[in-house]
């Protein structure tokens, strides 16, 4: 069975192209997650996050202790635990509102149902955009607050963009989960585990890490720590791109056999 | 009454592999516990105590509330959707039963958790040849005040997703939840704040002194916690059931 489209079109979509323009279909998502609580997830998420570091970089700060790459170090932690499932929670929030309401047999006469699995896919990346630009926007003012050196641009640009390949790749994930299975509690509870070995999967060798997608926060990380007797020295160490590559393409693998499986999938 | 909207309960999660997942974090967390455990006597002490704080560490700080929040979701979910609140609002049984029989199915879904925590720490200390006598007591303590303060994330939970209509953010909430017990139990609070209370109770990283006047503090702020949690969600049943739209 080839793809469902516009069975309708004529009459649904009189005036119009035949199919929904970009930022309509972006706002039309917006519009469907009202009152879903999701911001407010979101930020609750977040601020538990920067709380903690604001306890690591301002509640305990060492005599003369300036470099920020304590709080580079911190966070790819941190968010091995928050943004998996945040990134779940966000993808399924958002697949849930036509599954819940059994609306998908009425709306892809409407609509490619490609078209409407990549817009969902476009907005939750956009969304956990949002989020890191938020989390690194934070931590260059926790930097400033802490009596920390301001940390380069090129470490932030750095970092958002490790952040943010894994983020996308939680919700593409979940979104392949959300709309292939129909049940939420799959994607939530990959979220759980990806969040549980990716905090887990760090304390092991590198051999094993690399099998854990959400360790990956931690793999594209550029900063290390060594401890020589009772000091603890921060080092910096080349952006090992190439995790960032295998993580993209493991990303587009799945969002592309999902958007095909979707497409194909009998209502 | 109850036990037939237990039943009723029981009966829609026929044929659901929810269950699976309350008895395999455990055991991952177990497994990862044990390698943990191994790869680090150089610096820990061998013996019971140091294989419990590495097998249950993460998984009672932020793992198991947002699994029992997803469990708790997964309750809720049928009556979120289509028209079955309605049919809900309508159905001949009391608001409290209907909101008791999914707490007492929150609490298996808990035990199941507690159960696998206990079976897998037993079954790895036996097979590790943990030294030392194993600490029977202290763990059943652990486990049974454990299964105590997890109740009320479950109660409260039920409370968050019977009024959050989405299955996801309640999930984030207790991720958030869990956290915040963590912050809690760091500031001295953790035998008050009830996501704190399973992680009090757990004794997972040696934070509090489980002496009996925190024993008793835990197991009745529990009780209380819960039972405000029902009479809340009775309450609301029972006054506020309009909201039945998507």
């Amino acid at each position: 069975m080839g793809e469902r489209h516009a069975r309708t079109t004529k009459a649904a979509t009189q005036g119009v192209s035949g199919e929904l323009g970009l930022l309509p279909a972006l706002g039309l998502e917006t519009r469907k997650l009202r009152h879903k609580h999701l911001l407010l997830v979101a930020i609750g998420m977040l601020a538990m996050q920067l709380l903690w570091l604001a306890y690591v970089v301002l509640v305990h700060p060492s005599d003369g202790f300036t470099d920020y790459r304590i709080l580079l170090f911190q966070i790819p932690l941190l968010n091995a635990v928050f943004l998996p499932l945040l990134s779940c929670v966000v993808s399924s929030t958002e697949c849930d509102v036509e599954t819940r309401g059994n609306m998908f047999k009425s709306l892809l006469t409407m609509q490619r149902a490609g078209a409407l699995f990549w817009i969902k896919w476009l907005f939750s990346a956009g969304l956990m955009a949002a989020v890191v630009t938020l989390q690194t926007v934070v931590l260059t003012i926790l930097a400033g607050a802490g009596g920390l050196d301001a940390i380069p641009a090129g470490e932030l640009v750095v970092y958002w963009v490790s952040t943010f390949a894994v983020c996308v790749f939680c919700t593409s994930l979940a979104q392949a989960l959300s709309l292939l299975t129909r049940s939420q509690f799959a994607p939530m509870v990959v979220g759980v585990a990806l969040s549980f070995f990716g905090l887990f999967s760090m304390y092991f060798p590198e051999s094993v890490t690399r099998l854990v997608p959400s360790a990956y926060f931690a793999l594209l990380s550029t900063v290390e720590v060594s401890v020589q007797g009772k000091t603890v020295m921060y080092l910096s160490h080349p952006w090992p791109w190439g995790y960032l590559v295998a993580l993209l393409a493991a990303t587009a693998a799945v969002s592309v056999l999902a958007a095909h499986a979707f497409k194909r999938k009998e209502l | 009454m109850l036990g037939l909207c237990i039943h009723a309960e029981f009966t829609k999660l026929r044929h659901s592999p929810i269950w699976l997942v309350y008895l395999l974090l455990p055991a991952a967390s177990c497994f990862i516990g044990c390698a943990n455990y191994t790869a680090n006597l150089g610096t820990l002490t061998p013996g019971w105590a140091n294989l419990w704080t590495q097998q249950t560490i993460f998984i009672c700080y932020f793992f198991l509330p947002a699994l029992l929040g997803a469990g708790c979701s997964y309750l809720w979910r049928l009556e979120h959707t289509g028209s079955n609140w309605n049919e809900l609002m309508c159905a001949p049984v009391s608001a409290g039963c209907i909101f008791g029989a999914k707490l007492v199915i929150g609490a298996v879904l808990s035990a199941v958790s507690f159960a696998s925590i206990a079976v897998f720490y037993v079954a790895s200390g036996l097979v590790l040849d943990m030294p030392g006598t194993f600490p029977a007591a202290q763990i059943a303590l652990y486990l049974s005040l454990g299964f105590l303060g997890s109740l009320v994330i479950v109660a409260l939970q039920l409370v968050i997703s019977m009024l959050v209509r989405s299955f996801a953010a309640p999930v984030g909430i207790a991720l958030t939840g869990g956290v915040a017990g963590l912050v809690a139990t760091m500031m001295g609070a953790g035998n008050v704040f009830p996501y704190s209370l399973v992680q009090t109770a757990m004794n997972s990283n040696n934070l509090v002194d489980l002496s009996p006047a925190t024993i008793l503090q835990v197991a009745v702020l529990s009780v209380v916690y819960v039972a405000i949690a029902c009479v809340f969600a009775t309450r609301r049943l029972s006054r506020h059931d309009i909201a039945a739209t998507m």
